[in-house]
């Protein structure tokens, strides 16, 4: 045996056993869906890695699943890859069918299916995925969501069928940025778009989400309660629990933090939980956001966690200036908490924007340093090659954690 | 004669770069981004390579230096957790002094370490010294993340490189400790 081999053999988590995936669930509670997921993931990793799909095979069973629901055969067309996107494969296809309502003429719509692969860097539900693209319908400008496979049973991996929005997720002139991190769309663009981004962020969170009956994967939190951030912040340390390579004792101090000082919801608002420069497409001619994408990490909770995460040093780019940072690429932070309060009449509370901001960092590093680099090494993306490259993020990701958390404590 | 991995990787570069690139270059957009990828995954391999002996056995250096501290910190409260540390730690100087140890070996005692270290974090709640130990973390933390920083400087994800102290530096204090290789 190598010293590889005692290695590989030694990491107790790329094989769980049942007794392992039960111990971490007991030890970190969190909402009942995320539970599913998580534990299915758990389940899946003893089996093989990621099988590289055939375009045919994703469009026969596209077929049958949409068949399966509208009762009877449809035809689809123009099955291609969609490239962009390190978590889910994606291919947009044309349907032939009938229609949304009962009419016989023939109807051709383009659309976009969502599938997971074996393990991803946000594992995540299809099903909360689209129930979520159904509550902001007619609401935010996002995919309309059609039909879902949630367990598999036409497609290889659980998958939801959208529609296709138009727009672009980058300017023409920075076309080559390989991801949306940083991006800067320029002072015209930006002029446009930045009133919007605020604007959707503030409609988003106003929604009254006691009557957003179709989030029935959610849990609804109660207002004056700690709980819901606690499962939250559980969810975070049951993935770091069940993905890391190797343990940053750095997490550990930070995790308790988090537990020991997680603030009571003040107001519940529908947080999408990746809202940043890079996650929307836009009309590049009339600078109007056209879809908000990535819906896969929307959490019912506090909105200081969007606020937190627009606002990030990674997502950040400068002036024109040199100087002044603009978050997400809109605006300075403190300009954005402005905006926001007056567009939403909800209040910017400093002392949850600390707490929110030590939250999406802790998020960052078990995104990256755990989920990331636990489904490259064990082969069971689609993108491997890409999970185990960003891992290069996670120490200036970490250092930022550090650095954040020690002027908290002072 | 025996090529150079280096060298194996160096023609496997070219190849990708010179060849395949250049005739992909009108190809489906995941399949050149994954090229690109692949090829950057490459080329840093080839430049950490020469140096990867030297920082894994600094890197299970200063998890033995650190276990040591918290083990001083916690051994009266905890001592079946005092045991463990010194035993991991003595099983670490042994392989530093081994010549035949190989990297994995390394990593093997370096990740035992760090578990216990995290696990003495979490079983210090509320007792006298947590805070003493957090601070204790967080500060050598500090230190460790320079290490892994300038590990993947060649990744291109920090900032500013140049005002992170180079790999060849900060290797130097191995060469300088009892832990020569």
């Amino acid at each position: 045996m190598t010293a590889l081999d005692r290695l590989i053999k030694s990491d107790i988590r790329e094989h769980p056993d049942q007794a392992l995936i039960d111990s971490i669930r007991a030890r970190f509670p969190t909402e009942k869906e995320i539970d599913v997921v998580y534990t299915r993931k758990m389940q899946r990793r003893n089996g093989p890695g990621f099988q590289q799909v055939k375009l045919d095979d994703l469009a026969a069973g596209t077929e049958k699943l949409i068949s399966a629901n509208v009762g009877y055969d449809v035809k689809i067309s123009e099955a291609k890859w969609l490239s962009g996107g390190a978590s889910k494969l994606q291919m947009i296809f044309v349907l032939h069918w009938r229609g949304p309502g009962k009419g016989s003429a023939d109807v051709t719509t383009r659309l976009v299916l969502r599938m997971e692969p074996a393990a991803s860097v946000t594992e995540s539900s299809r099903r909360r995925e689209f129930q979520v693209l159904k509550a902001v319908e007619g609401v935010i400008p996002a995919p309309i969501p059609y039909w879902i496979d949630a367990d598999a049973k036409f497609l290889p991996y659980p998958g939801i069928i959208y529609s296709f929005c138009s727009g672009v997720a980058k300017p023409s002139n920075d076309a080559n940025k390989v991801s949306g991190l940083g991006q800067n769309y320029g002072p015209e663009l930006r002029k446009k778009l930045a009133p919007q981004f605020v604007a959707l962020l503030a409609k988003l969170h106003q929604m009254d989400t006691t009557k957003l009956t179709v989030m029935e994967s959610f849990d609804q939190p109660r207002v004056g309660s700690n709980e819901a951030v606690i499962k939250q912040v559980n969810a975070l340390r049951r993935l770091w629990e069940e993905d890391r390579l190797e343990e940053e004792p750095l997490m550990e101090v930070v995790y308790k933090w988090l537990i020991r000082n997680a603030p009571p919801i003040d107001h519940v608002s529908l947080v999408h939980g990746d809202y940043r420069n890079g996650n929307f497409l836009f009309n590049e001619d009339k600078g109007e956001i056209t879809a908000w994408l990535d819906w896969e990490g929307a959490v019912l909770g506090d909105r200081h966690r969007d606020l937190t995460y627009a606002t990030m040093v990674s997502f950040q780019h400068l002036a024109e200036d040199g100087k002044t940072p603009l978050s997400s690429g809109m605006m300075p932070a403190d300009e954005l908490f402005a905006a926001y309060e007056k567009a939403s009449g909800l209040k910017v509370d400093p002392e949850r924007l600390r707490y929110y901001g030590v939250l999406n960092r802790y998020l960052v590093m078990v995104l990256i340093l755990g989920a990331s680099a636990r489904a490259s090494y064990g082969a069971k993306t689609h993108q491997d090659v890409l999970l185990n490259y960003v891992i290069g993020i996670g120490f200036p990701s970490l250092s930022d954690l550090r650095d954040y958390f020690e002027e908290i404590l002072k | 004669m025996m090529p150079l991995f280096d060298t194996q990787l160096q023609v496997s570069l070219r190849a990708l770069r010179e060849v395949v690139a250049p005739a992909l270059q009108n190809g489906e957009k995941h399949v050149v981004e994954q090229l690109h990828l692949a090829i950057a995954t490459l080329d840093f391999a080839k430049q950490r390579l020469p140096y990867a002996r030297r920082y894994h056995r600094l890197e299970l250096e200063n998890y033995i230096g650190f276990a040591a501290e918290v083990r001083a910190m916690v051994g009266a409260d905890q001592p079946a957790l005092r045991d463990q540390l010194a035993a991991e730690e003595s099983t670490g100087k042994a392989e530093l002094r081994r010549p035949e140890a190989e990297i994995e070996d390394y990593l093997i005692v370096t990740r035992r370490l760090r578990e216990l270290i995290a696990s003495a974090v979490s079983a210090a709640i509320d007792k006298p010294y947590e805070r003493a130990l957090d601070l204790l973390i967080i500060g050598r933390q500090e230190k460790f993340l320079l290490l892994q920083r300038a590990w993947f400087v060649p990744s291109g994800f920090e900032l500013k490189p140049e005002d992170l102290p180079s790999l060849d530096q900060l290797l130097a204090q191995s060469e300088n400790s009892a832990a020569k290789p």
